[in-house]
Formats: structure tokens, sequence, C-alpha cells
């Protein structure tokens, strides 16, 4: 029961006057379409919020609207009937849902419109993406009147909802609360033409396993009443704390053109405070990792540097670190708008960068989530893929030198791009990359949306070089932030500023499932007497072009001076020389040209090109030296190459490499055995 | 009563002084490990062979190469089945060799390849009794461990930060490691017991090495880390030693073979030097024994030196 209701003329009042004395960029920076004022309370007893919002919503569209949509995102763990609930079976990355008392979900108690209509009993719960009936993480609310097409619309809105037990990015643990898809938040309203649509037309998901979220900008205006004791963190500046007389404090956060609000709130946090150039970084940290916190203070550093100089400028003050307690692994690891969340453990050596890893990767996301905001339901790569990209090459410039830049202790190297390489290569012929999120399986959508695309921007960037690269991304950024772009606009931003047509890539790398698999499949080097061109340029690279086609032929035995043109030579009769022949093959459908490499045994070091159409590639060469080693794509560039063990051929192999490791694992066997004696 | 410390260097003489038995245990070692590695070792020539990759993971460990070859070439290949299939076997060999080690230091006498392998088949049968209830305190050990591990959870239960979990996990594996080494010293003990009474009774001989090993707790305790901290400085000499090698050449993967070698030597020596200390412990620290002086017990460690190493030279 609701008998107390803030006159509606004094709420607009109160937003006008609000919004006029809080700024944060003298500009907009985005189209602000969704645009709240929020009070919630929380009861931390009993995981409760209670929340009022007043939505201001602009129709930027050139059509009349006749309902609304809402995400109501808590509901995903109401019940096991939910998408996600039936998606997942309860499992979220190394996560498992609490089916006994972790359950949550969120009430819509009261919706009213400006004018005071209510439209409480209207509500409707809908599934846009499949059948499941009974799924309640989308609302619609037909309107007793239109909003005509570049109105504001105004709506007051009461909700309560149920915390979850942490799982799937949200919820608590004990009295840490990290409080993300919290509030009945509106879709997505696309006219004809806009990105996909063909029609006008809301653009709302159900809550799944495999993906997160799309919403439009706004002005978020949040006002969090809780207990004194608790230190929160939140999207956005703190503007204003008040202490009630209750035992409680309201605090008043505020942040601009973003398209979502997160906060966290614990007694236990210590506060680190950091600052980098014109960005207050605040690290919200368990005690016991307090020791640690230097280290993600400088991985968030490092991605600020280097994103900032990469993609554009970052416009926010701020950036809130938060530490989530242990046993609430399910909050680490997730991006907001300003607000991050870490993962991290008491103890974990410096060899082990996976906390810098997780603080760059939710980082470089308030790029392409955050400012670039793409729909993560429908192309999540442009996300996920970019953002894997980032946190790569931030690993590899500021943690590389040592070896592994991810991975870096007692001898054991693997670099961020290498662990990344694993899962596309495992998965490489599985999935297409631009497809619904909740339409791959498990492994699936990790490969698609997370390794591929970031090993097709690294391959890119080896194409088109570092400068160039950089300029297609910055232009990419200052195009189409705060936009929604599509994959589209990303391909069309790569051929324009890259000066060249890459449809033929991206209609391989994006929109099939072709392997890039080159290798070198034969070399050989035959002796040969007399009849050599004795005057022959031995610095010029004349590869002897045999053929090339769809089956591999029989290597050629025929003698070598046929194919030369006799008018250029002298001839010598008592020279030796060598027959030496390289053979490439092309074994995936993915075409692509690449590099070849080889070595002659005095020294001589040749490089050929190859444009990579054909099944295979025959390279002749006739020397007075021997044919040492022939190497497709010397210098790794090609990462989107799932095997390259097969890019190399030697005529001789070097058995110290192999004695080097079946050494090792001799060792190892040997002190097992002695080891095993202790139980005799 | 004989001070641990000497017990301590008349093991580590002892076992020195019988280097054939060191070098036939060290080789038999030698032989099963690398009968193990061969699948492992087969896949890296078949995988690399006319490759430069051999010569690139040479100069350098490369982690998307060795993914490459796994999946290429690992097909088929269980490290786990290699490594219970081959521990179990060694096992038992290990348990067929005690007998002879055992036998050679109870002559007293020096090496004799015969009388070692006569040893060898006098006691396997007894052994491997002995084996089989060593492995079942093993397993009532780990059964402890999980009895622990739930008064741990408990104790953790709503704790704020990882911190209490971490300190019991380090605990519990402390504590775990601690039971196997007291029950390989309780059993060292049984073996050596059965071997110089010639008992046949597994679990009787069990009894009174539990006897023998309680009543002068602190003192087999104490004889027994005192190898096993030489084991571990040794551990920290080979560690120190291979941080300094850059394998990166054929000569060096040469020196490498050679360091790692010699530590298996030096810990086949130490395996030894376990048998031979708690031996002579045994033998001259019996309390029972009346009228027996400090200068007495030193004379028969010296004495039992003295015929190891004339044996040796003799034969
Ligand atoms: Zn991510």
């Amino acid at each position: 029961m609701h008998k107390l209701h803030l006159v509606v003329v004094f709420i607009f009042a109160s937003i006008v006057s609000v919004f006029a004395q809080k700024m944060m960029f003298e500009q907009p920076l985005s189209p602000r379409i969704a645009n709240y004022e929020i009070h919630v309370k929380l009861d931390p007893e009993e995981k409760m919020l209670y929340g009022k919002e007043i939505l201001n919503w602009k129709n930027d569209s050139g059509d009349s609207i006749e309902e609304l949509q809402f995400h109501l995102y808590l509901n995903a763990f109401k019940n096991e009937r939910s998408t996600f609930m039936r998606e997942s079976g309860g499992r979220h990355r190394i996560d498992r849902m609490d089916r006994k008392n972790g359950w949550g979900w969120t009430d819509i108690t009261s919706f009213k419109m400006e004018d005071g209509t209510d439209l409480t009993d209207a509500i409707e719960f809908i599934h846009p993406d499949n059948d499941d009936s009974l799924d309640q993480t989308v609302i619609r609310i037909p309107l007793a009147q239109r909003i005509l097409p570049g109105r504001t619309s105004v709506m007051e809105i009461e909700w309560e909802a149920k915390l979850p037990k942490s799982f799937a990015r949200t919820g608590y643990k004990d009295d840490f609360f990290m409080i993300g898809q919290w509030f009945p938040k509106i879709g997505v309203y696309e006219e004809a033409g806009e990105r996909y649509a063909t029609n006008g037309q809301w653009n709302t998901h159900q809550f799944h396993s495999n993906s997160e979220f799309f919403a439009d900008f706004g002005v978020y205006d949040v006002y969090i009443t809780l207990p004194r004791e608790f230190v929160v963190g939140a999207t956005g500046v703190l503007v204003d704390e008040q202490q009630n007389d209750d035992g409680t404090k309201t605090m008043n956060f505020y942040c601009e053109d973003v398209h979502d609000f997160a906060w966290a709130a614990d007694p236990h946090f210590e506060i680190v405070e950091a600052q980098w150039k014109h960005v207050k970084i605040t690290y919200l940290v368990q005690p016991a990792r307090r020791a640690n916190a230097w280290r993600q203070i400088q991985a968030a550093k490092n991605a600020l540097e280097y994103c900032q100089d990469r993609f554009g400028e970052y416009p926010y003050p701020t950036l809130t670190i938060v530490d989530p307690k242990y046993g609430a692994t399910g909050a680490a690891g997730m991006e907001y708008p300003t607000l991050i969340t870490a993962g991290m453990y008491w103890l974990v050596p410096e060899g082990i960068r996976l906390p810098e890893e997780i603080v760059v990767h939710e980082f470089a996301h308030n790029y392409f989530y955050g400012i670039i905001a793409s729909n993560e339901f429908e192309e999540a790569w442009l996300d996920e893929g970019m953002t894997t990209y980032a946190t790569i090459k931030v690993l590899e410039k500021y943690y590389g030198s040592g070896g592994g830049s991810l991975i870096n202790l007692f001898g054991l190297n693997i670099a961020g791009w290498q662990f990344e390489w694993r899962g596309y290569s495992a998965y490489a012929d599985r999935d297409i990359v631009v497809k619904n999120a909740w339409e791959y399986d498990r492994g699936g959508y990790g490969a698609a949306s997370y390794n591929k695309p970031a090993m097709m921007l690294l391959t890119l960037e080896n194409y088109f070089g570092v400068e160039k690269w950089k300029m297609i991304m910055r232009s990419y950024y200052d195009r189409f932030r705060y936009k929604h772009p599509t994959s589209r606009d990303f391909i069309q931003t790569v051929n324009k500023v890259g000066g060249e047509d890459m449809n033929w890539f991206f209609g391989q790398a994006l929109y099939s499932t072709a392997v890039l698999d080159y290798a070198v499949d034969k070399i050989s080097s035959k002796r040969k007497s007399s009849r050599f061109p004795v005057e022959n340029d031995t610095t010029k690279t004349d590869s002897g072009f045999v053929g090339s086609g769809d089956s591999l032929p029989e290597l050629s035995t025929a003698d070598s001076g046929d194919g030369h043109d006799s008018s250029e030579m002298q001839i010598s009769t008592d020279r030796i020389f060598y027959e030496n022949k390289v053979i490439l093959e092309r074994l995936g459908e993915f075409i692509f040209p690449v590099e070849l490499k080889v070595e002659f045994n005095g020294g001589e070091v040749v490089r050929e090109q190859w444009d990579g159409k054909d099944r295979y590639k025959i390279f002749l060469y006739e020397r007075e030296s021997r044919l040492k080693s022939a190497q497709i794509d010397p210098d790794r560039k090609v990462y989107l190459d799932v095997d390259f063990l097969n890019n190399w051929k030697t005529l001789k192999t070097s058995k110290a490499g192999i004695f080097k490791y079946s050494l090792r694992w001799f060792f190892w066997m040997q002190n097992l055995l002695q080891l095993v004696t202790v139980f005799s | 009563m004989i001070p641990i410390t000497d017990a301590y260097k008349a093991g580590l003489r002892s076992a020195w002084n019988h280097r054939p038995l060191l070098f036939t245990i060290y080789l038999i070692n030698f032989v099963l490990a690398y009968f193990a590695v061969i699948p492992l070792s087969m896949m890296l020539s078949k995988g690399l062979a006319n490759t430069t990759a051999a010569a690139e993971l040479l100069r350098s460990w490369d982690y998307t190469l060795f993914v490459s070859l796994i999946r290429e070439y690992g097909k088929g290949l269980s490290l786990g089945r290699i490594l219970l299939t081959f521990s179990l076997f060694y096992l038992v060999i290990n348990t067929f060799l005690a007998g002879g080690i055992m036998q050679t230091f109870i002559r007293e006498e020096g090496f004799n390849r015969r009388e070692f392998w006569a040893g060898c088949a006098d006691f396997f049968h007894r052994y491997l009794k002995l084996m089989l209830f060593s492995l079942s305190f093993v397993f009532i050990a780990l059964i402890f461990m999980i009895f622990i591990d739930g008064i741990f959870d408990w104790l953790a239960e709503g704790a704020v930060t990882e911190r209490l979990h971490v300190v019991f996990t380090f605990i519990e594996i402390g504590v775990f490691i601690f039971l196997i080494l007291m029950i390989n010293m309780l059993f060292d003990y049984a073996k050596i017991i059965m071997a110089v009474n010639d008992f046949y009774g597994a679990w009787s001989t069990i009894k009174i090495a539990m006897m023998f090993v309680v009543m002068s707790m602190r003192k087999t305790a104490g004889l027994y880390f005192l190898f096993f901290i030489t084991g571990l400085l040794l551990l920290a000499v080979y560690w120190f030693l291979e941080s300094r090698l850059q394998v990166s050449s054929a000569f060096t993967v040469l020196v490498f073979f050679v360091l790692t070698q010699l530590y298996m030597l030096a810990k086949t020596w130490l395996r030894l030097s376990f048998f031979g200390g708690q031996y002579v412990y045994y033998r001259y620290s019996n309390t029972a024994m009346p009228g027996l002086t400090q200068e007495m017990l030193d004379q028969a460690v010296a004495d039992y030196e003295n015929r190891v190493s004339e044996n040796r030279k003799s034969g």
C-alpha cells in the first residue's frame, strides 16, 4: 500500500533543480535518452532493496511509441524456470547458484506516468528471444497515451528486490554487497534503419547465460541509503552524504553519459586512492589483500595510459575498483561504467598476473562496453573481443619483458595472447563470430566472442602496421562513441581509414568458420652437378615458381637448368650445386597472404610473399649451398593461424631441443619414482 | 644410548662405503624412469622431427608449440596412467630391493652381489606385507586429514577473508607431510627390526617398531629429520645451480643432464643413509642392554665401519 505519494509537480521541480546543480561535463557527450533519479534503501539483514526511480525517457525516434519495455534482470535468479537458469543449469564461470538460499528477484509495486496514470496492472512479462514463457526478465507496458517523436516522458516506478547470493556478477556475501542489474531498466527503442532494425522496435532481451547487456545513455542521479558503517563505491562521483537519525546515511552519486549504474557496499572495505592525470582511482580492497593493492592500482594506470593513447580520451573523472569479499567470486571480474570489480587472493605471487589482467580487462571494457556501447546480446565480440585484444596489448607492453606476460613463474612462461590463442585454436571451426550470444554453447561463446576476435585484431594490426592500426582504432572510437555501432560500422571504418577493402578478410574472419592454417609441407635439397649458371646473382630472390594448384604434385626431379634462360648464363661443367625446393600448403579454407623465410647453409636468407590463394605453392632455388630451413610467417604476425608447429621445416632437426625437454621430463620421473618409495 | 649425530654420520658413511649398492639402486631408478618417459619423448621427436621448432624450443619455451604438440601427437597419451603404472611397479621393485639393502647392512661386511640378491629374495615376501600395512597407514592418515579438514572448515566458517583458509591449508599440508614422514620412519624401523631379528610376523614387527619409535621418539624423530633436512639442503643446492644454468645449447643440455644425475645420485645416497643411520641407531641403542657405556658404543660403531670398509677392499 502506498498512501503517500510525492506530488508529481514537486518531483519534476526537484529533478530540474538537481540536474541544474550537478554537472560533470559542460556539453552532453551522449544522446541522453534514459535518465534516472533513483532513491534506494538497502536492508543488509534481509538482503532487500527498496527503490523508487524517476525515469526521464526521450523518444528520439521518428515513431510514436505505444508501449514501453523494461528489463527486470534480477528475476533471472528467481526460480529454475528463468531463461538464465535453464540455459546455465545454475552455473556461471566457476560458480554455482545456491539453490537453497541463493535466489533473488525484483518486483515493480507501482508504475505511474507523469500525468498520474497508474499502469502497474498493465505490466506483462514477455520473452523476445525464445519460447521461455515463464521467464520474467523482460516486461512490456502498453501506454494509455502514445509518446510522440522527440517528446520526453517521465515515469515514476517503485520496486523492491531481493538480492541473490553472490552469483553471476551480482549479489551479496554476508555483509558484502555487489549491486548490479538491480533496478527496472528501460530497453533501447530502435527505429527502422537504426543498427539492424527493419521496423521500429524495442531491443530487449532476456537475461541469458551467455551475454551481457545493452542500454541507452543518460544521466544517473542515485541516492543510496544504508547503515552508516558501510563503505560504498559506485558509478560516477559522490556529490553528497547525509547522516540520518535512524543510524543510516544517504549517499548521493552522480554520473553523466553512461548507460548503467552499479554500486558496492561492505563495512570492511579499505580505501586506497591514487590519481592518474584527470582520473581519481579508488580501490575498495578487502583488508587481507591491502598489501597487494599497489598491483591493481598500477594495472589500472597502465590500462588508462594505453587505452587513452591507442583509442582516445577516457572522459570520466573517476574509476572505482571493487575487490569482492572472499567467497563472492561471482561478483569478481565485471565491468560497469566507471566501476569495475577485480579478483584477488591473498599471497598470489607476482609472477601470476591474473589480478592485473582482470583489472586491465574490466577497465578496457569501459571503452568498448562503456563508451562505444555496442549491443552485447547480439554482437558480443565488439565488446569482449576488442577488450580481450586491448588486454593482451597492455599485458604485453607493461608485463611482457620477463617472458610470459600472463604467467611467469618457476620458468613457466605464458603470454596473454598465447592463453587466448589456445582457446581460439581449440574451437576455430565451431562458430561464426557475429551471432546472438545466447545461441552459442558454452565453449563456443568464449572462443567466438573473446579469443577469435582478439586474434583477428592482432592479425589485422600486423597487416596494417602499428601506426595505421592506431589511426583505425582511434577513428572507430572517435566516430562511434556513445553510438552503439555494429560490426558493419567497424568494418567500414577499417576499410575507409585503412584505405583498403577488407571485406574479403572480415567475410572469412567474422562471418565464416573457415580455419586459417598455412604449413611448410615439404622441403628438399638435391645435389646436382654441371651446367650451373655461374653468373646468376645469388642475392636475387629467384623463386623459380614451378606451379601451384589444388592438389600436390610429385616432387619434380627434372634437370634444374631446364627452366632457365640460357642467354643469361655461362656454363661451367665442374661446379656442384643444389636444387632446393620449398612447398607451402594451405590446410584450411581461410585465405590470407603469408610470408616465407628461407635460410641457406651459406647464411643467405630469402624472404618471399605468397598470396595464399592456391592450395599449395612451390618455390625453387638453385644455390651453391644447401637449403637449411623454411618458415612461414617468420615474425609471428598471423595470430589467426591455428597451428604454429607446422610453420617450420628444416633439413636438420635440433636434437638438443628434443633432449632438453625429454631430459627434464626424465628427471621429474626419476624424482617421482623415488618419492613413491616413501610409501614402501 | 648412541647420540643421533653419530648415527647420522655413520649412516652417511656407510651408504658411501656401500657404493656398489648405491649405484645399483640408482641404475634401477634410471632405467625405470627411462622407460616411463619414452612415450613423452616419442611425442617430442615425432612432433619436432624436421621442424625448426626444436631449435626454437631449445632457445626458449613456447606455450603455443606445446599446445599443438600435445593436440597433434599426444593423442592417447595418458600421463596419469603412465605415472600410476610406473609408480606401482617401482613401489614393488623397491620393496624387493629393500631386502637386499638390509641384508647388506646387517652382514656388516660390505656389498656382495650374491648376498644382496639373496637378501632381496629372502625378505621380499615379508617386506611386501609391511608395504601393504604401510599403505593402509597412509590411507588412515588420509581419513584423518579429511576429519581435520572438516574441523578447519567449521572453524573458518564465516571468515571475513581467505587468510584463515590459506593458513589452514598450509597447516593441513604440513600435518599430512609430517604424518607421511612418521609412517615412513616407522616402517624403516620395522624393516630393520624384521631383518635384524629375522622376524616373520608383519604386524608384531610393526608393534615392536612402534614401541621402539615411541619410547625414544625425540631421538628417532630427531635422527630422521636430520636426514630429511639434509635432503632439503640438497634440493636447495640443486635449485640454486639449476637456476644459474641457461639451458640453450647442446653443451648446456649435457651440463643439465650431468647436474640432474649428480643430484639423483646424491638423493639415492641419502635414501641409503636413512637405512644405514637408522640401522646403526637401532643396533647400538638398545636401552635394555645393561652395563653398556658410551665408550663401548663408540667402539662398536667404529668397529662396524672398519669391518665394512675392509670387507669392501678385500671383496
Ligand atoms: Zn569481458
